[in-house]
This record gives structure tokens, sequence and C-alpha cells, in this order.
């Protein structure tokens, strides 16, 4: 399998400061920073919501709760993966019910495209997520620089 | 014959691809011989006639008459060793 592509992380693209009491509410401040940046489309808002509301992504790792919300492609206007570490948990339903709702402290939204090149990335989050050192020195980082360095430093090995 | 695994997931790109990649790495890597393909939920109605074994990355409240496992332990690794006993033992006799 290729290495997966590091340039989809980017020091902008992580966000420390985006405090909301629900998901749907993350997803709207969220969508404030993205849309100028021209990552989404006006449909992405209400499209993520409908799909998470549907089909979750809460997930328990062995590194601690997180979520990977995304969408479809078509409300994708450029390829992006966003790393959102809010300042209080936000709660995220579990993944197909397969548990308790979780807390999630790191949510990573694929910004995905058809091109294959998501499947690479989120095999080698998982992959890190299943590390708890790993985890904790991503979940140290309080620039977007240091984020993005944590994170696809341990990519590829 | 090989086996048929179909993994579903909400659009068929993401996790389910995700997974179906690592089950059939993990499937190889124990000698079964499988055809692992991932699906959107939408046409999983479709793929599964023809499926030996459903992996599903969404929640299931259908009986397909075929055995159902739990996507989400191929994709944390949580519990992947136990559910992949399972999936073995469901389709290393076909």
């Amino acid at each position: 399998m290729p290495s997966p592509d590091a340039s989809l992380f980017k020091p902008e693209l992580v966000f420390f400061d985006l405090a909301a009491p629900s998901a749907p509410e993350l997803f709207d401040a969220l969508y404030e920073r993205l849309a100028p940046m021209g990552y989404v489309r006006e449909s992405w808002p209400s499209a993520i919501k409908e799909r998470e509301a549907s089909y979750p992504t809460g997930l328990l790792t062995p590194g601690g709760p997180i979520a990977i919300p995304h969408v479809d492609p078509e409300h994708i206007e450029r390829p992006y993966i966003a790393v959102v570490k809010p300042p209080r948990p936000v709660t995220f339903e579990f993944m197909a019910g397969m548990g308790d709702p979780v807390a999630a402290e790191l949510v990573i939204n694929l910004g995905i495209t058809r091109d294959g090149g998501q499947v690479q990335v989120l095999q080698a989050l998982m992959d890190l997520f299943g590390d708890a050192e790993s985890v904790a020195d991503i979940m140290a980082q309080t620039t977007g620089e240091g984020m993005v360095s944590a994170i696809v430093s341990r990519f590829g090995g | 014959m090989a086996a048929k695994i179909i993994v579903a997931c909400g659009s068929g790109i993401a996790t389910s691809q995700t997974v179906a990649n690592k089950v059939s790495k993990l499937l190889k890597e124990r000698g079964i011989d499988a055809d692992v393909e991932a699906v959107d939920i939408h046409s999983l109605k479709h793929y599964i006639k023809s499926a030996d074994a459903y992996i599903a990355v969404v929640k299931v409240d259908e009986d397909y008459g075929i055995p159902v496992f739990n996507g989400v332990a191929f994709l944390t690794g949580m519990g992947q060793d136990e559910e992949l006993d399972k999936l073995i033992d469901a389709v290393k006799d076909l």
C-alpha cells in the first residue's frame, strides 16, 4: 500500500478554539473556518450533520475517544483533513451503534474525494490511534505546526 | 472457491474501504482465500445476495441470512483478533 498523503494535513487546518456543546454546532463552527479557505461547499454543513446522524463516526480507540466525521465528495471543493482538538470534549454517537456515545477529545474531519488516498490516511490514523504513546504526544500539542508534525511524522513507518 | 465478503459503510469510500483493505490483508496472512469488497450502504442489498459474509461499519437492523461481523473492530484494532477468528470460522470451509 502506498504511503499516506501527508500533505492533506496543514497547520491552518488544525483548530484548538472551536468550542461547541454538540457535534452539529461543532460542524457549524468548522464550516465558518473551512468555507473561506475554499475547502467545502455550501451544502457541507447540512450534509455532514445528516450523515453523522445516520452513520455516526464516534470511536473508542486504544488511544482514546475520537470522531472521524466525513461526507460524500460532492460537498467537498478540494481534499483536506481538518484536525479539531476542542477545548472541551464533544459527544459523538458510536460508529455502527457498537457502543455508548463517546466524548471525543479529537475530531478528525476527512475531506475526502474519490482518488483513493483517503484509505491510506485513515488506515495510518487508525494505526496511530492504536498506540497510546503517539496519542499522548498528539494530545499534548498546542500549535498547528506541532499537531501536523506529531501526526505525519508517524506516517509511513 | 474464494469466499466473498462485503464491507459496507455510509459512503463506501472511507471506512468500508479501509476495513476491506485491512481484512483482506489479515485473511491473506492467515492463508484464507477471499474477495473482500467495500460498498456503500445503498448498494448493500444488491451485493449481499452473492456474499458469504457481511462486515458492517453501520448499524445492522436487518437479517440478511449470512453471518455479520463488527467492522469497527477491524477499523480501530480493538477486539480485532476475536472478530477475525470468528470471520475465519465462518468462511474457511466455503
